[in-house]
C-alpha cells in the first residue's frame, strides 16, 4: 500500500529516488537513518516523522510545518543544541512501536511559502535534514541520509482499504490502537444499529459482524446513514447485505449474517469482544443478556422512545451497558416487553438524528470501556432527554461510587 | 274564706313560678343560640385553619408530565403514579416498562431518574418524562 502511495506522489518518489529511506506507517511519513551529532560529537542516526496528508492515492500538501524526531537532540560540533528547531512540545508515542523524542519547528523563510509551511513533503524533509545533518556531514564527510535503502511493503495489519489519516493527522494513533483487533457484533440493523455500524466502521476493530434478517425497505432509507438509490431499494436486499456492500468500500472484516435472533441462534454470538444490541424484541433480551454474561461478553443495549404531544415530538434515548461483573441493573433499565408491531401508544416513531445520536452515545460508551475516552464515573446507564437536552446517568460499579 | 285565700296564694305562687321558669328557658335559649353561634364560628375557623395547614403541607401542584400539565395533590409521586398520569393505566411487567426522569424538582431532588418502585418529592411545574425506550 505504501509503495503505491510513494509511486503516485512525485514528492515522495523524488525522496526515494534520491536515496532517502522513505516509509509510510500508520499514516505517518518516516525518514530513517538521518545522521546527526550528539552532545559528545558522536555520529548518530535518527528518524524524522510527520503526518502524511493524503488525497486519494497520492500525498497532498503537508498540513503544517512541524516534524517529530526520534533520537537525541541534534547538536553542533561544539556540543550546543542546534537552534532554529526547538519547540517546547514534549515527545510522545505516535503509534504503537514508535515513540518520538522531540518535536521540531522550522518554518521556511523564502517568500511565497504557504501559510502551512511547505508546499510538498520533499521540501519539508530536505529542509529538516539540511538543518539536522549539517554538523554531522561536516565532521563525518562520508555520512549521509541517502542510503538508497528501499523498504518492502510491510504488512500493516490494517482493516482499512486506505490508511487512517484522521488518526495520524491528529497524532492519536496510540489511542485509536486500543480498539485494534476487536471482534464486534451488531445485533439489529434498524436506524440505531446502522448508525452504530457507521461509527464502528471507522475504528481499527478487526471484525464487524452484522445480524439481521430484515429487508432494507423504503422507510429504512429515511433513518439510515447515507442515501439509498431507488435502484437499491428495488433490489430488496437484506439489510446485512446492503450494509456489507456499502461499508466494505472502506474496510475489510465486515460479515453479514442473515439470522433472526432467537434462543436457537444465540450461539452465533459466541466469541465476540463486544456486542451492540439494537433490537426491539424485548422478550428475548433477558435470555440474551444472560447468554452474553455467561460468555463473558460485555455489551450495550440501546433503545429509544419518541412520543407525539399535539403536533410536536418529544423523546428519550437510552444506553445501558452490561458486563459479566456489572449486570444487576439491566432488569430495572431495559424493557422486556414484546412490542412486535404497534404497541399501546399507537405508533413506532423513529427519526434519523435521534437514531444517530442514540448510536453515537452507545459508541462513545463502548470506547470509554476500552480506554479510548476518559471514563471517570463509569456509568452503566444513561438516558438522554431530547426536550431539555439533559443526560441522566446511573448505575455505577461498587468500586467507583 | 281562709281556705280560698290560701288557695289563691298557692295559685299566684304557681303562676309566678311558671313565669319564672319560662323566663329561665327563654334566657337559656338565648345563651344556647349564642353558644351555638360561637361553636359554628369556631368550627368554621378550625376548618379554615386545617385547610390552610393542608395546603401548606400538601400543596396542590401542577406537574408537567410528557409536556402536558397534570394536577397533583400529594407531596410525593411514585413511578407507578407518574405512569398513570402519563398514560392513564399501568400494567406491571418484567423489566423496566418505561424510562422515567424528572427535572426542575425541589431542593435535593432537582433532577434525576425515577426508578421503578421509587418515589420523589414534587414541586409546582416539576417536569416528568415517561417513555418506553424500546425502539431501535
Amino acid at each position: 500500500m505504501s509503495r503505491r502511495l510513494i509511486d503516485h506522489s512525485s514528492d515522495l518518489k523524488r525522496l526515494q529516488t534520491e536515496g532517502y529511506e522513505v516509509r509510510i506507517k500508520e499514516g505517518f511519513l518516516l525518514i530513517s537513518s538521518v545522521p546527526y551529532l550528539d552532545r559528545a560529537g558522536q555520529l548518530r542516526h535518527g528518524v524524522l516523522a510527520c503526518e502524511l496528508t493524503q488525497q486519494g492515492s497520492r500525498a497532498g500538501a503537508p498540513s503544517n510545518h512541524t516534524i517529530w524526531w526520534q533520537g537525541e537532540y541534534p547538536c553542533r560540533r561544539d556540543g550546543s543544541q542546534i537552534g532554529g528547531l526547538y519547540n517546547p512540545t514534549a515527545g510522545k508515542d505516535l503509534f504503537k512501536g514508535f515513540a518520538a523524542n522531540h518535536f521540531f519547528s522550522a518554518r521556511p523563510s523564502h517568500p511565497g511559502a504557504p501559510a502551512t509551511g511547505y508546499s510538498n513533503y520533499y521540501d519539508k524533509i530536505i529542509t529538516y535534514i539540511g538543518i539536522i545533518s549539517a554538523p554531522a556531514l561536516a565532521l563525518y564527510p562520508g555520512s549521509t541520509a541517502r542510503t538508497e535503502r528501499v523498504f518492502p511493503d510491510e504488512e500493516e495489519n490494517s482493516p482499512f482499504i486506505y490508511p487512517d489519516t484522521n488518526s495520524s493527522r491528529a497524532e492519536i494513533n496510540v489511542i485509536s490502537d486500543k480498539l485494534r483487533g476487536l471482534r464486534i457484533a451488531i445485533v439489529g440493523l434498524g436506524g440505531t444499529g446502522s448508525y452504530i455500524l457507521d461509527f464502528v466502521t471507522k475504528t481499527l476493530v478487526a471484525e464487524i459482524h452484522l445480524f439481521d434478517d430484515d429487508v432494507f425497505g423504503q422507510h429504512n432509507a429515511f433513518r439510515a446513514p447515507g442515501a439509498a438509490s431507488l435502484m437499491e431499494l428495488d433490489a430488496k436486499m437484506k439489510k446485512v447485505d446492503y450494509y456489507h456492500r456499502i461499508y466494505s468500500k472502506m474496510r475489510t472484516g465486515i460479515f453479514a449474517h442473515d439470522v433472526r435472533l432467537s434462543r436457537d441462534t444465540f450461539h452465533t454470538l459466541t466469541g465476540f469482544s463486544f456486542v451492540f444490541i439494537a433490537i426491539d424484541k424485548g422478550v428475548l433480551k433477558k435470555a440474551l443478556f444472560d447468554f452474553l454474561t455467561a460468555q463473558g461478553t460485555p455489551f450495550i443495549d440501546v433503545g429509544m422512545g419518541i412520543l407525539r404531544v399535539g403536533n410536536a415530538l418529544r423523546g428519550t434515548l437510552r444506553v445501558t451497558t452490561g458486563t459479566p461483573e456489572m449486570n444487576q441493573h439491566l432488569i430495572k433499565r431495559v424493557s422486556m416487553i414484546d412490542n412486535d408491531g404497534d404497541d399501546d401508544y399507537g405508533t413506532n416513531i423513529q427519526i434519523a438524528e435521534a437514531n444517530a445520536l442514540n448510536a453515537a452515545l452507545a459508541v462513545l460508551r463502548w470506547k470509554k470501556l476500552f480506554g479510548f475516552y476518559i471514563d471517570p464515573d463509569s456509568e452503566y446507564h444513561s438516558q438522554f432527554s431530547l426536550d431539555e437536552q439533559i443526560i441522566f446517568n446511573a448505575d455505577y460499579p461498587p468500586s467507583v461510587c | 274564706m281562709e281556705k280560698n285565700q290560701h288557695e289563691g296564694e298557692l295559685l299566684r305562687n304557681e303562676s309566678d313560678e311558671i313565669r319564672e321558669l319560662k323566663e329561665q328557658v327563654a334566657h337559656n335559649k338565648v345563651e344556647k343560640d349564642l353558644a351555638e353561634e360561637i361553636v359554628q364560628r369556631e368550627e368554621a375557623d378550625i376548618e379554615q385553619l386545617e385547610k390552610k395547614i393542608e395546603a401548606l403541607e400538601h400543596p396542590q401542584v401542577v406537574l408537567i408530565v410528557n409536556a402536558e400539565p397534570k394536577d397533583w395533590a400529594k407531596p410525593k409521586i411514585s413511578y407507578k403514579e407518574v405512569v398513570i398520569l402519563a398514560f392513564g393505566t399501568y400494567n406491571e411487567q418484567d423489566g423496566a416498562e418505561y424510562s422515567v426522569d424528572y427535572s426542575k424538582g425541589p431542593e435535593g431532588h432537582e433532577q434525576g431518574i425515577l426508578d421503578k418502585g421509587e418515589s420523589v418529592p414534587v414541586k409546582n411545574k416539576m417536569r416528568f418524562r415517561v417513555t418506553p425506550t424500546n425502539r431501535s
